[in-house]
């Protein structure tokens, strides 16, 4: 008869081939388990020791058989890639949901061998969301955090995309000190900045801002920081753009060197700051301010997509040149009325690639003060092929049409739309005259 | 026309342009040259069928382009009706996809997998592929009770 002992062997070595997703050959398997149910048959009822040994024997025997266990390493981490890719990791920090938030982790918890195809791919950890709302945390879980930080791989260099929200910072804690567990969490993400590979900041005011800048500044100890892999680039401050008149300047000198740079998106954008936008392709800008248009284009030669809200001079200076700029194709206009807008902004740039127009009307009056804009249109002989206009709700219907109207936009190939539904001008104008 | 030997000595006679949505195969076309050789592979004729025509994923794709392929586990109707098949034949289909350099099939394969999995437990996770919890000894077990107490998926 076989001893207890025997059995208890027989289950560490099985529960080791489970371990390692070690799969004996699989017919070699079914003779084990047919084995190993006629054992359980002779001790059944019987009262004898190995029969709950023997219960688990089978349960992994069986377990060894499973279809999903026929995959490699490399097909295993292709499906937790598309577990994971739509949600980050995310943690906020002194907030009332205490957990860690993150789709990898019910992946470490199913069995050894997940466990360790999920701790050792890196990129399975490196979407990372760190809110901030107060120092106040369990530091365990702060702990647990950085720990889950460090399986981006160290110093290897696996992008990371990351988020840094401090928008609730200060309004539950007592000031704005950057001293405790959360300070280790940040100081943690802000020392694998050479991996960045997007990054959105999102803070509630200019002065905190301020503050990250100078974290950022003295943790990498050095005066020229280096983003080697930063592509995107997000800096939000908090509360509509247009309730600040004034541009803000949180761009500060950071993030001077980041030569992958493609898109950045900016509540206000200051053209005295040193950021090298050259390779720039998109660029998404709240406020604008600097000596003229053309200048900010100039700056980023091969911008392909330009939203704007408002623009202001720096400095007037003498008239300048007009500048041709000839890779913008999509602009989109958040327009306000007054002088959110400086007046003749446009009358510097020629726009001749423009295609595709977008302007959100905000105000009911808006609309009469874009002539300059639309002048600028017919000088820069583009040729708009879709236009959108968002705001009728706010806009008589004449008015909207009379944006449309000395648009060099093509009656038989052009398409327009007004709040995203089709709009035929050429019938509303022939409706008007009959 | 090219002939195609299953594993069991069964052909079949399928059009160059069809198989050729196998990596795999259109190398060892590439390589062999147009001869009355019959290759012996397993069959993905049906799928590769359907999707004549589509655009092969470039060989050079970059790592972007791949995470934006892997942001969403959206299936088209054909491709889910045409996976929905036991466990045992899924796994073959993404082996299978994998092996002969499918990469679309390969997709639908994994993304199946990843929903099943999205949203449930690691008791269920389990129970649904038939894998034991493996856990031992008890000090690990203690550490994925605590990670449960600090983490959870959203």
């Amino acid at each position: 008869m076989v001893s207890p002992a025997q059995f208890q062997s027989q289950y560490k070595e099985v529960l080791t081939r489970c371990r390692l997703n070690d799969v004996p050959d699989r017919s070699q398997l079914r003779t084990l388990i047919e084995h190993t149910r006629n054992e359980l048959f002779i001790f059944f009822g019987g009262g004898y020791e190995p029969f709950a040994t023997l219960k688990k024997i089978l349960e992994c025997q069986e377990s060894l058989l499973a279809p999903i266990r026929s995959l490699p390493p490399e097909l295993i981490h292709e499906i937790f890639s598309f577990v994971t890719a739509a949600d980050r990791i995310s943690y906020k920090v002194g907030s009332r949901r205490k957990k860690i938030l993150g789709p990898v982790y019910p992946l470490t918890w199913v069995c050894h061998w997940w466990r360790r195809q999920a701790l050792s791919r890196s990129t399975l950890w490196s979407s990372i969301d760190l809110g901030i709302v107060s120092p106040k945390a369990n530091l365990d879980v702060v702990k647990f955090f950085h720990d889950c930080i460090l399986r981006t791989g160290g110093t290897a260099c696996i992008p990371m995309d990351v988020c840094i929200d401090l928008t609730e910072y200060g309004r539950e804690s007592s000031g704005h000190s950057f001293v405790g567990p959360h300070l280790q969490l940040l100081s943690l993400l802000i020392c694998q900045a050479n991996k960045w590979r997007s990054l959105v900041f999102k803070g509630p005011s200019e002065d905190l801002f301020g503050r990250f800048n100078g974290i950022v500044t003295t943790l990498l100890n050095t005066r020229t920081i280096f983003f080697p892999l930063l592509e995107k680039l997000t800096l939000s401050l908090d509360g509509p753009e247009w309730t600040t008149r004034s541009p803000l300047r949180p761009l500060g000198t950071i993030f001077d060197s980041c030569p992958r740079l493609h898109t950045l998106e900016t509540s206000s954008l200051w053209f005295g700051g040193t950021i090298d936008l050259r390779n720039l392709k998109v660029l998404r800008v709240g406020s604008y301010s600097g000596p003229s248009l053309s200048t900010l284009f100039c700056a980023c030669p091969l911008l392909q997509s330009l939203q704007i809200t408002m623009f202001d001079y720096e400095s007037r200076s003498a008239p300048e040149s007009c500048y041709t700029h000839t890779n913008l194709s999509k602009l989109h206009i958040n327009h306000l009325p007054g002088d959110y807008f400086a007046p003749d902004a446009w009358n510097s740039v020629k726009l001749p690639k423009l295609a595709e127009l977008i302007v959100t009307a905000h105000f009911m009056s808006s609309v009469w003060e874009l002539d300059d804009f639309k002048e600028m249109l017919v000088r820069s002989e583009c040729k708009l092929w879709r236009v959108n206009f968002f705001g009728s709700r706010r806009v008589p219907s004449d008015v909207v049409e009379s944006f449309f109207k000395d648009l060099p936009v093509d009656k038989e190939s052009s398409i327009l739309y007004v709040d995203n539904q089709r709009f035929d001008l050429w019938q509303e104008e022939q409706n008007r005259k009959e | 026309m090219v002939t195609l030997v299953t594993s069991d000595n069964e052909k079949f006679n399928a059009e160059k342009e069809v198989v050729e949505r196998s990596v795999l195969i259109k190398n060892m076309l590439e390589d062999v040259g147009e001869s009355d050789q019959p290759i012996p592979l397993p069959m993905f004729l049906e799928y590769c069928e359907h999707h004549r025509g589509e655009p092969l994923p470039a060989p050079d794709a970059d790592t972007s382009q791949d995470d934006t392929r892997k942001r969403t586990t959206d299936i088209s109707e054909w491709d889910q009706k045409f996976i929905t098949v036991d466990q045992e034949m899924l796994f073959e289909i993404i082996l299978a996809a994998n092996y002969l350099d499918i990469k679309s099939l390969l997709d639908v394969g994994c993304k199946t997998v990843a929903n099943m999995i999205k949203g449930k437990t690691p008791e269920e996770i389990r129970k649904l592929f038939n894998i034991v919890n493996d856990f031992t000894p008890r000090r690990r077990c203690a550490q994925i009770k605590k990670e449960n107490e600090w983490a959870e998926d959203r």
